[in-house]
């Protein structure tokens, strides 16, 4: 087996786990610019219904829609009730209401199903098959396969549709958008909804992988933001990019370098590029200095 | 004046003796049966949720059986519980436990990142640690007189599996100390570090060529490590990982046809039933370094085959599956508190009577349900430590673990050296 080929091919599959992961918070946090700290704990509710789906008969890649579609209901309906009355407010606020929100699910999810780690064992996802001379797990193809195609989506509805531009007009001047009759609460609605919902349905890709437990929101919150920041807030493709980019820096600074540094390796780019960089590298030069006050 | 004659005065007399006399007797007897506050704090939410309840579970239970006895010297145990999900938690927590709710003896915590980080608390207020289920060999090398610790250290671990890897897995697997190539694999906080630092210095004074890697412990992939362990053509890899980590690592080394010739795991992720659930047939074989369970009860006293006995009975009965050494861990330091030291302590809510209790104590090994023995070393070199507490070694056979080394506490033999290949092991 070569090695090289074998670092880069896990590399690039799990790149497109860390894209799936942070696809739903580049558009939360470059729309309506809130930093979701609760973004992993959907990724991690996603998993749980996933895997209670799977428990009731559903194949989890299946039932995977039908968690997007459930989230993104859920989503619309908290940022509605919960997180549009803090736009107005300091920073602050929007982070702790979301902080908040991300300790209850945890609390709640741990009181209703326990500690207990909840595997979904499908039997096709844990094949193994030959790339060149690489092996790899069917369940991280399928995984990156629906990463590019949720970003292929994702960018199609973006901007071929109208409501889609409207989305893109919001990001990039509110009160522009509200000039031109654009509703723009309900765009953020809907931008919230998108973003819990990809989260859920990310984690509806990740649970024949990984285990669902109430605490593993955390884990996937930080990545999804090294991500963003390093793709660029808003740009979809760059969250893909992002998310190839911190996986193969981590895969190959584990081998060649140690892998008690692999994290590190990428904080320390995430950092050079919040100095040189900070829109991110897909991102619209300037764009991380607006924000949105009223 | 006239009223107040000697008869009266007398009779008043009397009366208020006899009425002093019976308050104090009552207040010796209302005393007698205060019960004992002790506290307990474990990880019941967070990462570690999993194994601290169950080893609070088995504390619990050595409170409910010496409770049905009557308590101790007639005094119920009362526990007063604390949630310690992390570090910062678990100081908070033993502040109020030792500060407000003034416990004199607090327990726990089944991770030493958690119990070192509260065990200066103790020390400063006086107040005795009894740690059940934190292995770091460092919480007992800070001078500390009010710390005492019930399980054996993690180094010993360490030395446990080199043992067994020297004397049963190489010779099977046709390796000697020159051949034999060593791989530790571990996550990379307090407990896997300190048990990597003793196998590489144990390691380099026989003479076995050695490699290490770490890792954080909520990785997402481990390919990198495995490909290196391949690179470095281990033979035998001894592993210290927490549930998640051990998973998605056997599962990696089976994508990438990890070859090797025994494996030898440390860490709590190997031990539980969520391990051979999640992996299937391919977790046999695998050799565990746990404390003990399931060991033959031959080896034990009378009292010890009796508290056994009702742990188990009890657990089944309220889990509906069997303890593990997580599980036993709870109970068995927690009996050694109920039974071998308070009884004996002049005032068991006064801690230098606890302490001196403690420092009393002499079991020979057998006379615990863990089959230990109790004998903590004094103040000084590892103080606090129970001398007489081991590891002993399980296997992975037909789906379930079995006790296979020391002999004396074995069940069955150890089998599938060298180990199979993926997919056929049983």
């Amino acid at each position: 087996m070569d090695v090289f080929q074998q670092l880069f091919i896990s590399g690039i599959l799990l790149g497109g786990v860390y894209a799936l992961l942070s696809i739903g918070l580049t558009l939360i946090f470059g729309v309506i610019r809130v930093g979701n700290f609760a973004h992993g704990h959907f990724v991690m509710l996603g998993m749980y219904a996933s895997y209670w789906l799977w428990r009731a008969g559903i194949d989890p890649y299946i039932g995977a829609p039908i968690v997007f579609g459930a989230f993104f209901v859920i989503g619309a309906g908290i940022h509605h009730k919960m997180i549009s009355r803090t736009l107005t407010m300091p920073h602050l606020v929007q982070v702790f209401v979301t902080l908040g929100l991300a300790i209850a699910l945890e609390a709640m999810v741990h009181l209703a199903w326990g500690g207990d780690f909840r595997f979904v064992q499908l039997e096709y996802t844990s094949r193994i098959v030959e790339i060149g001379q690489a092996r790899v797990v069917v369940g991280s193809l399928v995984a990156f396969g629906f990463a590019l195609l949720a970003t292929a989506v994702i960018y199609a509805f973006l901007h071929g549709t109208d409501v889609g531009k409207a989305i893109r007009a919001t990001a990039q001047d509110p009160y522009a958008a509200q000039a031109m009759g654009i509703d723009i609460g309900r765009i953020f609605d809907l931008t919230f909804g998108l973003g819990v919902g990809s989260a859920a349905l990310a984690g509806s890709l990740l649970v024949p992988m990984f285990p669902a437990f109430p605490s593993v929101g955390l884990g996937y919150s930080l990545i999804a933001f090294v991500v963003v920041v390093l793709g660029g807030l808003g740009s979809v493709p760059g969250a893909l990019m992002g998310g190839l980019l911190v996986a193969l820096i981590e895969t190959f600074t584990a081998f060649h370098i140690s892998p008690s540094f692999k994290e590190g390796m990428y904080f320390l780019l995430f950092i050079l590029v919040l100095v040189l960089r900070p829109a991110g590298l897909f991102g619209l030069r300037g764009s991380e200095l607006v924000g949105i006050h009223r | 004046m006239n009223q107040i004659n000697r008869r009266s005065l007398v009779k008043g007399a009397s009366a208020a003796a006899v009425l002093a006399g019976a308050s104090v007797a009552l207040n010796v007897f209302a005393q007698g049966r205060k019960p004992i506050r002790v506290g307990m704090i474990f990880p019941i939410t967070g990462p570690l949720a999993l194994l601290g309840e169950t080893q609070m579970a088995g504390a619990q239970i050595a409170i409910d059986i010496i409770n049905q006895e009557g308590g101790v010297n007639g005094r119920k145990i009362e526990v007063v519980k604390a949630d310690a999900p992390n570090s910062q938690a678990a100081i908070a927590e033993a502040n109020r436990l030792i500060g407000n709710e003034n416990v004199k003896i607090v327990l726990g915590t089944y991770a030493s990142g958690l119990a070192s980080s509260i065990v200066g608390i103790a020390e400063r207020s006086n107040v005795i640690h009894w740690e059940v289920g934190g292995v770091a060999d460092s919480l007992t090398q800070r001078g500390f007189k009010n710390v005492f610790r019930t399980p054996p250290p993690a180094s010993l671990q360490g030395m446990m599996a080199l043992e067994f890897i020297n004397e049963v897995v190489a010779p099977k697997s046709g390796l000697n100390k020159s051949t034999l190539r060593l791989g530790v694999v571990h996550e990379d906080s307090e407990f896997g570090s300190t048990v990597a630092k003793t196998l590489a210095e144990r390691s380099k004074v026989e003479g076995i060529k050695f490699t290490a890697y770490s890792y954080a412990k909520d990785s997402n992939d481990l390919t990198p490590i495995i490909l290196r362990l391949r690179q470095d053509a281990v033979d035998v890899i001894v592993s210290v990982q927490y549930v998640n980590d051990a998973i998605l690592f056997w599962k990696q080394a089976k994508q990438l046809n990890l070859a090797l010739k025994g494996h030898v795991a440390l860490g709590a992720g190997h031990f539980e039933r969520s391990f051979i659930d999640a992996v299937g047939k391919d977790a046999n074989g695998l050799f565990i370094v746990p404390p003990p369970v399931e060991i033959n009860p031959s080896g034990l006293d009378a009292t010890a085959q009796k508290d056994l006995a009702a742990f188990n009975k009890a657990f089944e009965a309220q889990y509906k599956k069997s303890p593990s050494s997580v599980t036993m861990l709870g109970f068995a330091g927690t009996m050694i508190l109920l039974r071998d030291v308070l009884p004996k302590a002049s005032d068991p809510e006064n801690p230098d009577a606890i302490r001196a209790a403690a420092l009393a104590v002499d079991k020979p090994i057998g006379s615990t349900a863990a089959g230990w023995g109790v004998k903590f070393r004094p103040p000084g070199e590892n103080g606090g430590q129970n001398e007489r507490a081991f590891w002993i070694v399980q296997q992975w056979q037909g789906d379930n673990l079995h006790t296979v080394y020391p002999i004396k506490l074995a069940v069955r033999q150890p089998n599938q050296m060298p180990l199979p290949a993926w997919g056929s092991r049983s």
